[in-house]
């Protein structure tokens, strides 16, 4: 499903310290055009419950995820 | 008039002052006792000591200003083990109280040394103020109450200094036993303004050092030295 | 400034004004016996950064506000009126403190400087001026709380695979279980952080140790604490306590975080359940023998950096020493050290701001510390702590090695066979 979302910026956050992976996500979403699209990768299982929770509290979305081996990537759409 | 202002310095004045120096102190504590307690704890470790040993050694030894400044350290307890005697020592002036006594001494306790302890540190601390960076961090009242306390206690200590070694010399001529009849006096709430001390020559500067005393006991509720009181609240929070 | 808005201030400063605030507003003589003893001061010498100087700002405020003296006679305690200016001030001073309370050890009131930023912290947000990354989490925080239930079963999942890790490192024939969530009636429930090694290196000493167990849905850390909101804060920490309570455990043990097991120890007030870091935890296996560390394993220099709130604000000294000293045969104090121990500069959440050239400035005194032990291997126990102190190392160019206590215990661990 991945194959067909081409990001327009991927940030590498494995193997970062809480609460990086959330700060810089949304540092790096601020900066970006709406509709744009952010891949995350990440080794954190937090992330699973802590992007969701993050992007229904901002507004963003996530549009897709997609794990290989440890490394998951969070795709997600700057809505507003 | 004069005699009017002085009798208002030395009678009423000392009933308010006393009484607000007391009221006010209840207030403190009745509004301390009806705001919200901190429901968590606020402690920090290690806790070396039994709570109330560690509370009480923290407060008058000081402990924290000995490891930054020996010399600030030494004025501090010098200052306060003074205001201490210096209470003991007014306590005389209004009659003999035997346990002063145990150690034998001509009133005052300290033989002027007290006064004069009191002014040098009151001073230190004013001109350490005068400094950087204590100079920036210093509002007005911190001046202000110690100005007030170098005047009183200065002009303390002179009637003290005066009486005791111009004794008899006629110079001075306030005797011991006027400020007892005084203070007594008040105390027994028929207050008299003795002759002694009504007709001295001197009878200004006593009025004049009554009435800063008396500023002063107003400003302790209401200004910092109230941690002379919440000094030991607040090192208490830090072993709950 | 608006009517509203000053309105709206002054009501948090007058809600704050509980006994402690009290004490802290009207006993600070301005002594500046605290002066120096800020890492941010240490750093960038600035009566701003100052404990008393910080404090002030809000003390000033309280006065006018909430004194008759501030409102009779402003002058006599230089009491500040509500402005834009002054709450320039107050972000500056609520946002260069690590709550760390280096300097309420060393007042001779006891004051609690921490607790007055808190103050400041709170305004900030009603001024709409917090930094924005905080309020982010603590709300993605709060948000997570109250939708747990869509975000189960993609956790399960993720964590089913950290088990294979376990398993690898203990030698264990299977995975399943390693890592249980929803274990109702377990001794422990383990509150742990977002990333994998929060979870792996504690599994893997649970399991050594054959303890009963389980995982917290939850991360540990409280962004609400460090945004400086105390609702928030409330309803983050309760996410904790409800899943506890659910569970019926007798401890909550968690991560190594400095604030969440402060939060929990110490603020929550009393709780059904004991509250331990597993710092604890640790080295109560050791003690018990239930956890083997290989002795004298490292050769290299090692210095243990106490976290404030795990040390000075939680009494957790000497059980980390203890653990590291099994391990490692060249162990050196930092000085000063304990109590005193300077923090690192990374704490309150000023991690996770975008400040990076500050913190490296007010890491100053902890560089100088790590420098004089000549350790190259720095141990903490606490996830700020580690994140700052690998600023610091970066930003100074250290040769060192920052480590967490649970890595170097698990690196260090005896395993014995499966059977
Ligand atoms: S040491 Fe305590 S009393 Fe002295 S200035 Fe600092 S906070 Fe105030
Ligand atoms: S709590 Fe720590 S950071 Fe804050 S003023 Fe005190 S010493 Fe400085």
């Amino acid at each position: 499903m991945s194959d067909a979302i081409k990001p327009d910026i991927t940030m590498d956050l494995k193997g970062m310290a809480c609460p990086m992976p959330v700060v810089k996500v949304s540092q790096q979403i601020k900066k970006m055009q709406i509709g744009q699209v952010l891949a995350a990768e990440t080794t954190d299982p937090g992330a699973y419950a802590d992007f969701p929770a993050w992007a229904k509290s901002t507004g963003n979305e996530i549009i897709s995820t997609d794990k290989k081996e440890n490394v998951t990537t969070f795709y997600i759409k700057k809505i507003k | 008039m004069w005699s009017k202002v002085f009798y208002f310095t030395m009678v009423p004045m000392v009933y308010a002052a006393v009484a607000i120096f007391i009221g006010g102190l209840i207030f403190k504590l009745a509004v301390v006792l009806f705001s919200k307690r901190f429901k968590g704890s606020l402690a920090t470790y290690p806790k070396r000591l039994p709570r109330p040993v560690g509370v009480a050694v923290e407060a008058l030894a000081v402990p924290s200003a000995f490891k930054k400044d020996k010399v600030f350290w030494l004025f501090i307890l010098a200052f306060h083990i003074s205001f201490f005697l210096l209470f003991i020592g007014h306590l005389e002036l209004i009659r003999e109280f035997k346990w002063i006594q145990l150690i034998p001494h001509e009133v005052f306790l300290g033989a002027g040394a007290v006064g004069i302890v009191l002014i040098i540190s009151v001073l230190y601390f004013l001109f350490r103020r005068f400094r950087s960076p204590w100079r920036e961090i210093s509002v007005p009242e911190d001046f202000f109450i110690l100005i007030l306390l170098f005047l009183t206690m200065f002009l303390g200590s002179h009637l003290h200094l005066s009486a005791r070694f111009y004794a008899g010399g006629g110079a001075f001529d306030i005797p011991i036993e006027a400020y007892r009849e005084y203070l007594s006096s008040l105390l027994a709430l028929k207050p008299v303004v003795p002759d002694g001390i009504a007709y001295s020559p001197h009878y200004v500067l006593v009025a004049l050092h009554i009435f800063l005393a008396n500023l002063v006991l107003i400003l302790i509720p209401f200004s910092k030295v109230v941690h002379m009181v919440f000094a030991f609240l607040s090192l208490d929070l830090k072993r709950k | 400034m608006e009517k509203e808005k000053i309105q709206e201030l002054k009501s948090i400063l007058k809600s704050r004004l509980n006994r402690p605030l009290r004490y802290y507003t009207d006993t600070c003589t301005r002594c500046g016996i605290c002066y120096d003893s800020c890492h941010a001061f240490y750093g960038i010498p600035k009566k701003e950064y100052s404990p008393v100087g910080r404090a002030e700002v809000v003390r000033k405020l309280l006065k006018k506000y909430t004194r008759p003296s501030g409102f009779l006679f402003p002058y006599w305690g230089d009491a500040m009126k509500l402005g834009d200016a002054v709450l320039d001030q107050v972000f500056e001073a609520a946002w260069s403190c690590t709550g760390c309370r280096r300097c309420m050890v060393n007042c001779p009131f006891g004051i609690d400087t921490g607790q007055i930023m808190g103050v400041a912290k709170h305004l900030l947000i009603e001024n709409g001026t917090a930094p924005e990354e905080l309020i982010m989490l603590a709300d993605a925080a709060v948000e997570k709380g109250k939708s747990i239930d869509q975000f189960k079963e993609g956790y399960k999942q993720v964590i089913h695979d950290l088990e294979k890790e376990v398993q690898k490192k203990l030698n264990l024939p299977s995975p399943d279980g390693l890592i249980p969530m929803e274990k109702q009636g377990a001794d422990i429930l383990y509150v742990g952080l977002a990333g994998a090694h929060s979870i792996v290196n504690p599994a893997i000493i649970f399991n050594a140790a054959k303890a009963n167990w389980t995982l917290s849905f939850f991360e540990a850390v409280n962004f609400g604490f460090f945004a400086g909101d105390p609702d928030k804060t409330n309803f983050i920490a309760q996410r904790i306590i409800k899943e506890a309570m659910a569970l019926n455990v007798k401890e909550v043990v968690i991560v190594e975080c400095g604030t969440a097991f402060r939060i929990l120890r110490a603020l929550m007030g009393k709780l059904p359940f004991r509250v331990s870091s597993i710092v604890e935890v640790i080295h109560r296996y050791v003690e018990e023998g239930k956890v083997k560390l290989n002795k004298n394993s490292v050769s290299e220099p090692v210095t243990y950096h106490d976290p404030c709130q795990l040390g000075r604000n939680g009494g957790v000294f000497e059980e980390p020493r203890a653990v590291i000293r099994k391990i490692v045969s060249d162990y050196r104090e930092m000085s000063p050290t304990r109590e005193q121990n300077w923090c690192c500069g990374g704490g309150g959440g000023l991690v996770a701001l975008d400040n990076e050239d500050f913190r490296i400035k007010t890491g100053k005194a902890k560089k100088d510390q790590i420098v004089a032990t000549g350790a190259k291997i720095v141990v903490t126990a606490c996830e700020n702590c580690v994140s700052q102190l690998k600023t610091i190392k970066g930003g100074y160019g250290l040769d060192i090695e920052v480590k967490y206590l649970s890595e170097l215990v698990c690196e260090n661990l005896a395993i014995q066979s499966s059977e």
